[in-house]
Order: C-alpha cells, then sequence, then structure tokens
C-alpha cells in the first residue's frame, strides 16, 4: 500500500495504530509454538485479512517470522533470539520438591526420595539420604522397571488405562529386578490388580511383607488431569518407622506436601512416550 | 511496508541488546532517531507488553511479550518434553545442570535444561543460541555433519568475517574419535562434555552436562558409559518415535539465519 515514506509526518495517532497492529500480529504467535495462518489470524485479533497480511510482510521481512514448512502459514522466526531475553529455567518439578523433601527429611530424619518416570522406567532424580547405622539407600539415577516394586508402580497405576496396557505389552515377558521378593509384579494380572489398589487411595503406606525391614510412606504428585509429574517416599527401618509411625506423622507430612502439590497443578506432567 | 513498524523493531531489539535500563535520549542517540519519535514507538511497544518502564523509571527493559516469544519460539522444538526426562535422570547422576542443545541454521540453540543437584550448578539460559564450532555442544552436532556440511559452515562463518577457530578441525576430529565434545579447559581439566543425539547417523541435537566433571578424577569411564547409555536411550527414541524429534527450522536454508 504505503509507496513511500509521506512527505509530510502523519499524525502520531495514526503511525502508531499502524505499529499497533504489526506488534499485535506478532504477539499473537506468543501464545502457542504452532505456525497460524492469514484467516485465523484475522479472525482472532478482528483485524481485515489486508492487514493481517501486510503486517506478516512486515514481520516476515525482519525476521521475526517465518513461513512453516508447508509455507502457507507462519511461524515464530530465529531474529525472536535477538531480543536476547535468555529464559532461566522452565517450571521444573526437582526444584519445586525440594523444599518439601528437607522439610520431609526435618520431620521424620528418614530417607526421602523425588522419583519420576524416565522412558520405561522409575529413576529417583533428588533424594536426602538419612544418616545412620541403619538406612535406606537409594539407588539414585538407576532405573527401575514401571512395573517392578511399589513405587514404580504409583506412578504407573497415574498413566492411563492404555498407556499401562501398552507399557505391559512392550514389557512382556515381564522381568523382574531380582533383588527382592514383589510377586504383583510377576504377572499382567498382578500388576493390574495393584493399579487399581493404588487408584483407590490418595498415598500408599507400604511395607514388604515378604520382608521384614522397612516401611514406606508414597505420595503421588499430580497435575490437574491427575497424571503424576512424580512421587516423593519416606521410608526408614520399620524398628523406628513402621506404618503406625507413619500413620501418626501422616498429617503433618500432608501439610508440607500441600504446597508441593497445590502447584504441580498448575502444569501439566509430562506425556508418557516410552521407548521401546 | 510500515517503516514506523520497523523502526519499533530496531528499538526493541537495542532494549533487548542492553543489559540495563534504557532511556528514551539514549536509544534517541543510539540510532539517530528524534526523542518524539522514539517515545511513540515505546508507547506502542509497551502495550503491547514488549518492552515495560522499569521499576516506575522513565528507562525501557524488555516486557513480559518479549519473553512469552521467545519460549513459544523454544516450543516449537518438542523434543523438550520427550528429553527432560532423560535430562533429570542426567542431573541427578552428575550432580549437574544437563541441557538439550536443538540445531537451528549453523547454530545451536539451547532449548531445554534439568538443574543440577550439586550444592554450586550452572545455569546456563534456555534460549542461548551459538555458533556451533564456538560451543561444546555445538561442536558435538558440527563434529558428525558430514564433510560438505562441515564446509558449509567455515564459508558462512567467514561470510560472517569470523575466523573459525584455527584448532577447529583438530577439535572436531578429537569429538568423533571420543564419541563426544568436551567444554573449554577450566584449570586444565575439560569442563562440560556434550553428546551427539545421532538419528540415522546424522546429529539432530546434542546433550550436554554443563559443569566441572572431569575435576579430580570425578568421571570414570563407568560412569562415562552410564550416561552414554541414557544419552542412547534418546537415540532409541529418535528412531522409534521421530514425529517427537522434528525441527521447526529444518526448512530454513542455514546460510540465511544471522542472529
Amino acid at each position: 500500500m504505503t509507496l513511500a515514506e509521506p512527505a509530510i509526518p502523519e499524525p502520531p495517532r495514526y503511525r502508531n495504530q499502524a505499529t499497533q497492529r504489526v506488534l499485535s500480529v506478532l504477539l499473537a504467535f506468543a501464545e502457542s509454538g504452532e505456525p497460524r495462518g492469514v484467516t485465523e489470524l484475522s479472525r482472532a485479533l478482528s483485524m481485515s485479512k489486508n492487514m493481517v497480511h501486510r503486517a506478516l510482510t512486515t514481520l516476515t521481512a525482519e525476521g521475526y517470522l517465518t513461513r512453516d514448512p508447508s509455507g502457507e502459514r507462519y511461524q515464530l522466526g530465529p531474529r525472536v533470539l535477538a531480543l536476547g531475553v535468555g529464559t532461566s529455567g522452565e517450571t521444573d518439578i526437582v526444584a519445586l520438591a525440594r523444599p518439601a523433601l528437607e522439610q520431609l527429611h526435618a520431620l521424620t530424619a528418614e530417607s526421602v526420595y523425588l522419583s519420576i518416570i524416565v522412558g520405561h522406567d522409575r529413576v529417583t532424580v533428588d533424594d536426602i539420604q538419612a544418616q545412620g547405622a541403619r538406612v535406606l539407600r537409594s539407588q539414585r539415577g538407576s532405573p527401575v522397571p514401571l512395573h517392578c516394586t511399589k513405587m514404580s508402580r504409583v506412578l504407573l497405576a497415574h498413566l492411563t488405562d492404555a498407556e499401562i496396557a501398552g507399557y505391559l505389552a512392550a514389557a512382556a515377558p515381564l522381568r523382574r529386578p531380582g533383588r527382592f521378593p514383589d510377586p504383583p509384579s510377576e504377572t499382567a494380572a498382578g500388576v493390574w490388580e495393584d493399579v487399581r489398589a493404588i487408584r483407590a487411595v490418595p498415598y500408599v503406606l507400604w511395607r514388604n511383607p515378604l520382608l521384614s525391614s522397612a516401611a514406606y510412606a508414597i505420595f503421588p504428585i499430580r497435575d490437574a488431569q491427575a497424571r503424576a509429574h512424580a512421587i516423593v517416599t519416606i521410608g526408614g527401618p520399620r524398628e523406628r518407622f513402621d506404618l503406625p509411625d507413619i500413620e501418626a506423622l501422616l498429617p503433618r507430612m500432608r501439610a508440607i506436601l500441600e504446597p508441593l502439590e497445590r502447584e504441580a497443578q498448575a502444569f501439566p506432567a509430562p506425556p508418557f512416550l516410552g521407548r521401546a | 511496508m510500515s517503516s514506523s513498524a520497523k523502526r519499533a523493531l530496531r528499538i526493541l531489539e537495542a532494549v533487548g541488546r542492553s543489559d540495563r535500563a534504557l532511556s528514551v535520549t539514549e536509544i534517541a542517540h543510539a540510532l539517530s532517531l528524534p526523542p518524539g519519535t522514539v517515545f511513540r514507538s515505546l508507547d506502542a511497544l509497551a502495550r503491547a507488553d514488549l518492552v515495560r518502564r522499569y521499576q516506575a523509571s522513565s528507562r525501557y527493559v524488555l516486557g513480559g511479550g518479549a519473553e512469552r516469544l521467545q519460549r513459544s519460539l523454544i516450543a516449537g522444538f518438542h523434543m523438550r518434553e520427550a528429553v527432560l526426562p532423560y535430562l533429570r535422570q542426567l542431573a541427578s547422576l552428575s550432580g549437574e545442570t544437563a541441557s538439550l542443545h536443538a540445531r537451528l541454521g549453523w547454530y545451536g540453540l539451547r532449548v531445554a535444561s534439568a538443574p543440577g543437584t550439586a550444592e554450586v550448578t550452572n545455569t546456563p539460559p534456555i534460549g542461548e543460541a551459538r555458533p556451533l564450532g564456538q560451543h561444546y555442544a555445538g561442536r558435538a552436532i558440527l563434529a558428525f555433519l558430514a564433510p560438505g556440511e562441515i564446509m558449509d559452515y567455515r564459508a558462512w562463518t567467514a561470510e560472517q568475517g569470523s575466523s573459525p577457530l584455527h584448532m577447529l578441525d583438530h577439535e572436531l576430529a578429537a569429538t568423533r574419535a571420543r564419541g563426544f565434545a568436551v567444554g573449554d579447559s577450566d584449570g586444565g581439566r575439560p569442563s562440560s562434555i556434550a553428546f551427539p543425539v545421532l538419528a540415522q547417523n546424522r546429529p539432530i541435537a546434542a546433550i550436554a552436562i554443563e559443569g566441572p566433571v572431569f575435576a579430580r578424577g570425578r568421571t570414570g569411564p563407568e560412569i562415562l558409559a552410564g550416561w552414554r547409555e541414557i544419552v542412547r536411550h534418546v537415540e532409541t527414541l529418535a528412531r522409534t518415535q521421530p514425529g517427537l524429534f522434528g525441527n521447526p527450522f529444518a526448512h530454513l536454508d542455514p546460510q540465511s539465519i544471522v542472529l
């Protein structure tokens, strides 16, 4: 439209409006990383297609937008990075959970773990190790299959039925870690039965009936869709941390976890991808 | 084309480049524009939340809109979501911050990171882009590109007027031999490590552990093998679910991308 800079300056309001339109088209791309087309933008911004088209042309020439692979729509262009915002990290469940782990350890003096799903496994990604002669040791960073151990199955139980079925099909024949007896992990039916039991309760208090050594409280940390970001586990030797001891501390444990549970509702848990 | 919009974008970039809040006069001087014009542009930028006044002063810094734009661009790299759990696993094993670097033209772009759990850790910024040859994560990608592509990279850096590191060929050969790139020396020992993520023998990204992982024999062969194994899981994922690893800028000519 504009052939050249007009000789007489336009009134400020008009010029501002033209700029404002270009900037609002740019800002429309801040909502998602997905490409957008002219028609869709003109509807969303209540601007004529012609105006949107001109704004897109300016922004593309400046490198702030670029055509998407189909050539029909537009996406943010590399030039956006020249603004050099340097965003600090994302909302990170490990960083969010750290204060709760510290408080739970201060409350119980026992070992506290934060575990997430990595591929087809449970991995403990943060922990505070209890001190003393008899304490629980975590295998920090090492993978445990999602069907093996109660802790793993609390993460597994918060996947959808289809995801669990997919996992079990890919994991068949069910591999056993072999360190501890764990009958539910031996068959798909056993896993499903335990999944249903776990889903019926908000948290799991657990001691392995085939072992006499330790007791655990396992809390899922869920997003708004009840998918699990992670589990927080507190565990100790039964001579001082048996189920009645845990039950006595439960109200205080839940109070410590409450702010974390609230924050975890605000963003979605990662998708389950598996790797098989 | 709207030249007032272009002017606003130049002003936006000036605010973004500066490491402190800028006044109207400073911007006007730097860009050789009349202060009144700068003020009107800043007003338009502020309405779009691309800049804001710094603590109620008359100086300007980038606004929330600029950060949202950058986050949105980064969110287009869907591989972030797939790789983040593995980064957390690496961060918990190493204690250092683990990050994912994707290719953007001839740059490596940090698109995700999981903070380390050690007492002192690096906090490398997400959205930071460095030419491939100038950063260990980029070199982990560059080393595994075809020889012709490495020549194209050299031609591009020459075009940018920056002379490529004279040790680059040596460093890339060493990276190929080791299977990973290492960061610049920190007191005689390299300070970070970066593994290429290969799919169909092409590097699609790099996974870095950013910190003094080689200090005082911290990282023996067994530990390295463990990290490599995790990167291999990511490669398996890239092979079996390639849709998760698409690069939103793969269709652009790398020669044309200059930041």
